[in-house]
């Protein structure tokens, strides 16, 4: 060492001790005699309330099951991060890893080496690229067609609730014009109306993007500019707070219907002042539950298409690659302090 | 060992007295990083895999082998990590929009590399402070990263350019660390270049009396530092298959870290490459062995490992503190 110890002799004990150690470390690596189930989940970032959220419901899938579950994710969401999370436990010989990824093409090419060295590999929340990636299955929170068609139930019973009649313009606030989930689930609630409710008029949709502010002040322009306004769907977490906020700025709370997809924690106090009545989203405590029973089912054998009991979830339908949970969950403010994400 | 101690000799120098003491203080990296491997070792069932875990850290170490000659001069080089994810953006994009074949779209992100490299020893060089210099342009070259590509990563790499990603079976990012690292010990440690590197640390002005070209010393550096950061840039997209606009952010901490744990002065004049591929050693070790212990204990998350992390960047600042007033 510089600063002293420039014979050498330290250093070549300090190696010594390093070589010694090293080998104490693999003896103690050696073969281990439990078979529990390992099972490496990560989310898209830790320290959220979502992802805390899933993580309880992976947590008591795992204690029911009696597998040894890792839960952790990098503190930002980035892909790096993850990637170097999923390379380490590969090296740990984890069983399964159950990735909800940041960026689905950029993680693809690790998750399929992962899947190439032994390990089962699915996704959660967000899909990965299934070619590249190939992983086995995608644990779906959403399906589409259930969260249109809730959006536009639960704005219809709103309307009725109030005494009012179905018939007026409404108006859809999303996020970017190219964000995809959002973009579906317009689609199926155009179905719903048109099939369920066709006195509904559906005004051409706003698209503010990823942004409080401009949500905020394209919903009080629209608020102005149609008299005969019943009700606004803000369906992005951004957008919903946002429109909330626009109405009960102006004055117009229990005149104009609002609704959305939204966290039960960001949302409360405009369902306690009345702004919101009801809006929805999926479980996550639900999602982080059915990915861990999903994960330990797929371990002993192909999952064919069909209906599944998962634990507690019953009657889950899977698809060709995919699993769904059940339909989204309600919120309004008889349950909304039960949840906090 | 004997090859150790020939490329560190001429860099140590053993002042006379309280050996006993030192040589127990000088033990510290390497108890450190004996509990750093324990931990490591313990963990793995498969050691093969490992080489894919240390990828990053090996990028890490390749960045911090030129800093270390950077932070000799009495300078440094903030904007490294914002370097790499600016020539992996130039790369994606003259391959993406450019319609260049993929590997002149790699030569022009080396290209990109050298020109940023060389403002920020161009900056450095008219006088400007190595620290305010290279924090402007982490910022400057991290918003051209984003804005090259409309802020969107780029993947689909042509499968040919991909499979360069491993050479001899194990990641290319090895070899050029590998390169890099003779390349600087030879550099640093047995050519004239590197003793006025040592003599710009050591006393700038006295330096420049004699007749070191302070100027050409910076210049070369720079520039060096911005070509590696581009190499590291192209082998990160051949294993990714991905080019990410904010891609590397803090990679320059943990570079910095690397030689600083090392033991070489961060004020410039002393310490050597051997060193910073120790603190590399510790660094990695720790953060990887830390990582595969969070699966036994549930409150070793993310964040409790980076609280571990900095206390350990501050035992081994207070002991290279302690061990310079000694000598």
């Amino acid at each position: 060492m510089k600063h002293g110890s420039g014979s050498g002799s330290s250093r070549i004990g300090g190696l010594m001790l390093v070589v010694l150690l090293a080998a104490l470390g693999f003896r103690c690596a050696g073969p281990e005699g439990d078979q529990a189930l390992r099972i490496a989940m990560i989310p898209k970032l830790v320290g959220i309330g979502y992802f805390e959220a899933t993580e309880q419901g992976a947590r008591e899938a795992a204690r029911e099951l009696d597998v040894e579950l890792v839960y952790d994710g990098p503190t930002d969401a980035r892909t790096e991060d993850q990637i170097k999370m999923i390379d380490g436990w590969m090296a740990q010989g984890f069983d399964v890893i159950a990735v909800a990824p940041n960026d689905p093409e950029a993680i693809s090419r690790t998750l399929r080496s992962a899947g190439e060295s032994g390990a089962l590999v699915l996704t959660w929340d967000t899909d990965a690229n299934p070619e590249l990636s190939r992983r086995s299955v995608f644990v779906n929170q959403a399906p589409n067609r259930a969260i249109g068609h809730t959006l536009v139930d639960i704005m219809a019973e709103g309307v009725q609730a109030q005494g009012a009649s179905l018939s007026g313009d409404y108006l859809i606030v999303s996020g970017t014009p190219t964000a995809s989930n959002q973009n579906t689930w317009m689609t199926y609630m155009r179905e719903r109306i048109r099939e369920k409710y066709p006195e509904m008029r559906l005004l051409q949709h706003l698209t503010p993007g990823e942004d409080q502010q401009k949500c905020q002040e394209q919903t009080a322009e629209a608020l102005s500019a149609y008299p005969d306004l019943k009700g606004i769907w803000g369906i992005t977490s951004v957008s919903f707070p946002a429109v909330a906020k626009a109405v009960r700025d102006a004055n117009k709370i229990g005149r104009i219907e609002v609704t959305g997809l939204g966290m039960p924690e960001e949302m409360r106090e405009y369902v306690k002042d009345g702004t919101v009545r009801e809006f929805c989203l999926w479980d996550p405590v639900d999602l982080g539950y059915l990915t861990l029973r999903v994960a330990h089912r797929l371990k002993q054998g192909p999952l064919p298409p069909g209906r599944y009991d998962f634990g507690r979830l019953k009657g889950v339908e899977v698809r060709d690659g995919e699993v769904l949970l059940g339909p989204p969950l309600i919120f309004d403010s008889g349950n909304i302090d039960d949840y906090n994400f | 060992m004997s090859w150790i101690e020939r490329m560190s000799a001429g860099v140590d120098s053993a002042p006379p007295g309280g050996r006993s003491y030192r040589r127990v203080f000088g033990l510290l990296p390497w108890v450190l990083l004996a509990l750093a491997l324990l931990l490591v070792f313990s963990q793995v069932r498969r050691p093969a895999l490992l080489v894919e875990v240390w990828v990053p850290w090996i990028e890490v170490g390749t960045l911090a082998f030129v800093m270390t000659a950077i932070i000799l001069t009495g300078g440094i080089d903030l904007s490294v990590g914002s370097m790499v994810a600016l020539t992996g953006m130039v790369q994606a994009v003259l391959w993406q929009d450019w319609g260049w074949s993929i590997e002149a779209a790699a030569a022009g992100a080396l290209l990109a590399g050298a020109l940023a490299g060389g403002l920020n020893g161009l900056l450095v060089v008219a006088g400007l402070s190595p620290l305010v210099a290279t924090l402007a342009t982490m910022a400057l070259y991290r918003g051209l990263a984003i804005t090259v590509a409309g802020g969107d990563r780029v993947t689909g790499f042509p499968p040919s350019f991909l499979d360069m990603g491993r050479l001899l079976g194990i990641p290319s990012q090895f070899w050029l660390a590998g390169l890099v690292f003779l390349g600087m010990v030879l550099l640093v440690h047995h050519s004239r270049f590197g003793r006025w590197c040592f003599a710009m640390g050591d006393n700038r002005q006295a330096a420049r009396f004699a007749a070191v070209p302070v100027n050409k010393v910076e210049g070369v550096l720079y520039t060096i530092n911005g070509l590696v950061a581009a190499s590291v840039a192209v082998l990160g997209a051949m294993r990714h298959d991905a080019s990410i606009p904010d891609a590397h952010i803090g990679t320059e901490l943990q570079v910095i870290a690397c030689v600083v744990v090392g033991g070489t002065l961060i004020t410039g004049g002393r310490g050597s490459v051997l060193r910073s591929l120790l603190g590399l050693a510790v660094i990695s070790h720790l953060d990887v062995g830390l990582q595969f212990l969070s699966s036994r204990l549930v409150w070793l998350t993310a964040e409790s490992r980076l609280i571990a992390i900095g206390i350990l960047l501050i035992l081994v600042a207070v002991w290279n503190q302690r061990s310079q007033r000694e000598s």
